[in-house]
C-alpha cells in the first residue's frame, strides 16, 4: 500500500494535510478546530459543544434542511464531535463525492447562527445533558475531571450544565465563534483516494478569505491534590469508581510507554486488573487508560461492581496502582504492544481512521507521523520505560469519585 | 472485485473466505448453533455463561496461558450471546491466523468449563444484569423485544436472574455438548488470507468434530401492546416495534430502503421531524432487524418527561406516515447512502467476515458487495412506494422506561 503525505498552508494560516492512497476505495476529510471546553469562560460553559450543533443549522447558501440533505445526497458518513480541546467536523465518502464533502464542510464552518435555530437547538442540548445524566460512567467521569482540574477549564463539562446552557445567549456564542474559528486555529485533514492539489485549490477558493484572529490557548496551571468524593444515587444499582492521576501529555514522547503501561495494568482483557478483578468475578468492569491533553495528561482508572464489594474492589485497584512498577516482565509488555499495534493497524486500514489520526497529530504535534513510524515507536518501548514512568508519576495524587446506590435500590 | 470461496466439510461446518487485497488484517466470525433460543426451560442465561466460560481455559492451556497466547499474537476476540447463535469473533494480522486458529478452535471444541471458573462467571453475569438496570437505553430495547417477540425469540441475551442463580456448571457442560456442534455452524473469514490454506487448516484442526442439533421453531408469542417500566431516570426512554419482512423475503431490500428514508442520515424523517423541527430529543433512530423467519422495525427515542408524550406521538406518526410514499429525492438519498455504506463495510475485514457469515445463515449463501449493490440498484421509487403503501404498520408494541407512564399511542386507522 503506497501512501504519499502532502501538506500546504494558505496565506491566512489554514493548514491542509493529506495522506494520498491510490488503492483506497473511499476518501475522508475533516476540519479540526483547536477549541473545546478548555477554551471557555465559566459562564459560557458548553458553548463549544452547542456551537458544534449550530454549525449544521445553515449558512448563507443553505438552510439546515439543505445541509442535512446535501450530506445525505452524497451518501456521506458524517458527524462532528467536541472534546475538551478539539472540535471536529468530518465526512467519509466515495472518492467521487469528496469535492462535495469539502464544499459542505467549508460552507458550514461559516454558519448563520440564526436566533430561531439557536432557541430550538437549546432544547436538543438540554435533552443530551439528560441522556448523559442517565449514564453513571459519565456522571463519575465529569465529577472527577471537575475535582481534579479545579479552576482550570479542562475540568469543565463539555456539554455545560442545564443552567449554563439555558443562560447562554446567541451573541456570546457569536463572539466565541469569531474568535476561535480562525483559519490559523484549524487544520483540514484528508486521507484516501484523492487529488491533493485539487483539494487545496478548492479549499483555498472556499476558505482563503477567512480572516485570522491569532486565536491562542491559555493552558493555565494544573494543581492536582488527592481527593475523594462520594455521590449517593438512589437510582443506581451498581457501585462505580473512577479516579484520575497525573500522566504524560499528548506531546510527551512517554505517551507510548503510558499506553503500554495502561494495557499491562488495565486493559479490558488479559491485564493485571482483569486477572485480579474481572476473572474472579469481583467487578464487571475494571480498566486503566491514558489520556494525553495539550501540555498535560492523566491516567483514568474505572471500575464498576456489586455495591457490597465496593471496598474490596477499591483496595485491589489501589494496590495494583501502588505496585505498578513491581515485577514488570518483558512478555507482558510485549503482549500489550501487540494489542496496541493491532488497533493502530486496523484503524490505519480505513481512510476515516487515518484522517482522524492525521488531524489529531497535526494539532497536537504539528507534524506528520506515518503509521509505520508510530508502530516503530511503539515497538521501541521496553520494561525500563515503564519503570521510569511509574517512578516519575507513581499514580499520585489520586482524585477519586465513587457513586453508590442510595437506600432505595432498583430503578427498573 | 471480491470473490467469496465456500467449502462445506463432511461434518456440516460451512466455511466462507473472502480474500482482500491491500490489507494486513483478517476478521473472523464463527456462528455456533447455541443462541439463547436454544436454552432449556429454566436455563435462561446458559448461553451467556458458556460464552464467558469459553475464555477460561481450553485445549491444553489454562485460562491465563490461553489468554496470554492470544494476546501474544495480537488477537482481538470476543464472544456474544445472540438469539440464534453463540458468536465467536476475532481480528488479527492475516499472517497470524495459522497460529491463532488452533487457539480459537480449542475454545469451541475443548473448553475446560471448570467448576472453579463457574462461580466467578455466574457473578459476572449477575452483575451484567444489575448493570443493565443502570443503562436505560439498552434496557428499553431488551424489555421491548421481550414483549414484542415473546419467548423464545425475544429472550434477553443477559439471561434471567433466577435461572442464573440456579444453574450449575453441569448445565453449561450439557448445553455445550448438545449445541456446540458443526452442523449448522458457519465460519466466515475475510482479509489477508489464502482460501486453500484456511480450508485445509480448519479441516485438520476440526477433524473428528461431529454432531447435529435441531433448532427450535421460530415462534412469535409476544403480547404486544403498550407498556411502562418505572425507572428513576432523567429521560423517558421510548421503544417502538412493528413487524417487517424477514431477510429471505424478496422485499427485504425494499424495506431497508424505506428505513433509510426514515432514519438513514440527518435528513431522515425521524431526525428532521422529532429532533430538528421540534427539539424533542437528542437521540432518535429506527433500525430494520431482519431475521430468517421474522423481521422487525425497532425505533428508539429518549426525551425528558415533559416532552415524552409528544415524542412518542410523533415517532408513531412518522413510522406510519411513510406508507403514504417517499419523494424521488428521498429515495435517491437512501440508495446512495446504502451503497456508500457497502463500500465502507468493504474496508473493514471484521465487518465483512460478520456479514458473509450472517448472509450464509439468513440466505444460505454469502453475497459479495457487488451483488448487494446490484440488488439495491434494481429497486425503483415506484416499487418502494407500492411496498410501503401495502405495508402500513397498524399494530405497534410500545414501551416507555422512565419516571412516568405515557398514554398509549393511537395509530391512525
Amino acid at each position: 500500500m503506497s501512501v504519499e503525505f502532502r501538506q500546504a498552508t494558505l496565506d491566512n494560516g489554514l493548514q491542509i494535510i493529506g495522506e494520498v492512497n491510490e488503492e483506497a476505495h473511499t476518501a475522508a476529510t475533516g476540519f479540526f478546530v483547536r477549541t473545546g471546553s478548555r477554551d471557555e469562560q465559566r459562564p459560557l460553559m458548553g458553548v463549544s459543544h452547542f456551537l458544534e450543533h449550530m454549525m449544521f443549522k445553515g449558512t448563507e447558501r443553505r438552510s439546515a434542511d439543505q445541509v442535512n440533505r446535501d450530506f445525505d445526497r452524497i451518501g456521506a458518513s458524517y458527524n462532528a464531535s467536541t472534546s475538551q480541546e478539539v472540535t471536529t467536523y468530518y465526512a467519509h465518502v466515495l472518492p467521487e463525492y469528496l469535492p462535495d464533502a469539502i464544499d459542505l464542510l467549508s460552507d458550514i464552518l461559516r454558519p448563520s447562527l440564526r436566533d430561531a435555530d439557536f432557541d430550538m437547538e437549546k432544547n436538543v442540548i438540554l435533552e443530551e445533558i439528560g441522556m448523559y445524566a442517565d449514564k453513571p460512567f459519565w456522571v463519575v467521569y465529569e465529577q472527577a475531571m471537575e475535582d481534579y482540574f479545579g479552576e482550570n477549564p479542562l475540568g469543565f463539562r463539555i456539554l455545560g450544565t442545564n443552567d449554563s446552557v439555558t443562560d447562554l445567549s446567541r451573541e456570546k456564542m457569536g463572539d466565541y465563534f469569531r474568535q476561535r474559528y480562525s483559519p490559523d486555529n484549524m487544520v483540514v485533514s484528508l486521507a484516501g483516494r484523492l487529488d491533493f492539489d485539487a483539494c487545496v485549490g478548492q479549499i483555498e477558493q472556499a476558505c482563503g478569505a477567512w480572516e485570522r484572529t491569532g486565536a491562542e490557548r491559555s493552558h493555565g496551571q494544573v494543581d492536582a491534590k488527592p481527593s475523594a468524593r462520594d455521590l449517593d444515587d438512589d437510582s443506581a444499582n451498581m457501585h462505580y469508581l473512577l479516579g484520575l492521576c497525573p500522566g504524560p501529555s499528548a506531546q510527551d514522547d512517554r505517551r507510548y510507554a503510558a499506553a503500554v503501561l495502561s494495557h499491562v495494568l488495565g486493559d479490558a482483557e488479559g491485564s493485571r486488573m482483569y486477572w485480579e478483578l474481572i476473572d474472579p468475578g469481583l467487578a464487571d468492569e475494571a480498566e486503566l487508560s491514558h489520556h494525553g491533553f495539550d501540555q498535560t495528561g492523566v491516567f483514568v482508572f474505572y471500575a464498576s461492581c456489586d455495591p457490597k464489594r465496593a471496598g474490596q474492589v477499591g483496595s485491589v485497584m489501589s494496590r495494583i496502582l501502588d505496585r505498578a512498577g513491581e515485577g514488570l516482565k518483558a512478555d507482558e509488555v510485549e503482549r500489550a504492544k501487540r494489542k496496541i499495534a493491532m488497533s493502530l493497524t486496523l484503524s490505519g486500514e480505513r481512510p476515516a481512521g487515518r484522517m482522524q489520526a492525521l488531524g489529531g497529530q497535526w494539532l497536537y504535534l504539528g507534524k506528520h507521523q506515518p503509521l509505520a513510524e508510530e508502530l516503530d515507536r511503539l515497538e521501541a518501548v521496553e520494561v525500563a520505560d515503564l519503570v521510569d514512568l511509574v517512578d516519575n508519576y507513581g499514580f499520585e495524587p489520586r482524585t477519586l469519585v465513587r457513586l453508590t446506590p442510595g437506600r432505595k435500590r432498583k430503578k427498573g | 472485485m471480491q470473490r467469496i470461496h465456500t467449502h462445506e466439510y463432511d461434518n456440516g461446518l460451512k466455511l466462507l473466505v473472502e480474500p482482500h487485497q491491500g490489507v494486513a488484517s483478517c476478521g473472523l466470525t464463527w456462528l455456533l448453533p447455541a443462541g439463547v433460543v436454544c436454552e432449556p426451560p429454566g436455563g435462561h442465561g446458559t448461553c451467556t455463561l458458556l460464552s464467558e466460560l469459553m475464555f477460561r481455559g481450553a485445549g491444553d492451556r489454562d485460562a491465563r496461558a490461553h489468554s496470554d497466547a492470544l494476546d501474544g499474537l495480537g488477537v482481538q476476540r470476543s464472544t456474544e450471546a445472540q438469539p440464534w447463535h453463540l458468536a465467536l469473533q476475532a481480528t488479527m494480522m492475516g499472517a497470524r491466523l495459522p497460529e491463532a486458529l488452533p487457539l480459537l478452535v480449542d475454545m469451541v471444541s475443548s473448553p475446560h468449563l471448570d467448576a472453579d471458573a463457574f462461580e466467578p462467571t455466574r457473578q459476572l453475569a449477575l452483575q451484567s444484569l444489575e448493570a443493565l438496570e443502570d443503562d436505560p437505553q439498552e434496557k428499553v430495547i431488551v424489555e421491548l423485544k421481550e414483549r414484542f417477540l415473546g419467548d423464545p425469540l425475544g429472550r434477553s441475551v443477559y439471561g434471567r436472574g433466577e435461572d442464573l442463580r440456579a444453574l450449575a456448571v453441569e448445565d453449561v457442560r450439557a448445553f455445550k455438548q448438545h449445541q456446540l456442534v458443526p452442523h449448522g455452524a458457519i465460519l466466515g473469514v475475510a482479509g489477508a488470507v489464502d482460501f486453500p490454506a484456511v480450508r485445509d487448516l480448519v479441516g485438520r484442526l476440526l477433524d473428528g468434530w461431529s454432531g447435529d442439533v435441531d433448532l427450535p421453531e421460530a415462534r412469535c408469542s409476544g403480547p404486544g401492546g403498550h407498556h411502562h417500566v418505572p425507572a428513576e431516570t432523567a429521560q423517558e426512554h421510548i421503544g417502538v416495534a412493528h413487524f417487517a419482512p424477514a431477510e429471505p423475503d424478496p422485499q427485504s431490500m425494499v424495506q431497508r430502503l424505506g428505513i433509510a428514508v426514515l432514519s438513514g442520515g440527518m435528513s431522515g424523517r425521524l431526525f428532521t421531524e422529532v429532533r430538528e423541527k421540534r427539539g424533542l430529543c437528542y437521540a432518535v433512530h429506527a433500525m430494520y432487524a431482519a431475521g430468517k423467519e421474522i423481521g422487525a422495525v425497532l425505533a428508539y427515542a429518549g426525551s425528558t418527561p415533559q416532552q415524552a408524550p409528544e415524542t412518542l406521538e410523533v415517532l408513531v406518526e412518522q413510522l406510519q406516515g411513510i406508507s403514504e410514499g417517499v419523494t424521488p429525492d428521498e429515495f435517491q438519498r437512501a440508495v446512495v447512502g446504502l451503497k456508500s455504506r457497502l463500500v465502507m463495510q468493504g474496508e473493514s475485514t471484521s465487518a465483512r467476515a460478520a456479514a458473509i457469515a450472517r448472509d450464509q445463515y439468513l440466505l444460505d449463501h454469502p453475497r459479495t458487495l457487488d451483488e448487494i449493490a446490484t440488488a439495491v440498484d434494481a429497486i425503483t421509487v415506484d416499487q418502494l412506494n407500492a411496498f410501503l403503501a401495502g405495508h402500513r404498520p397498524d399494530r405497534f408494541t410500545t414501551l416507555a422506561l422512565g419516571p412516568q407512564p405515557l398514554a398509549a399511542p393511537v395509530p391512525a386507522g
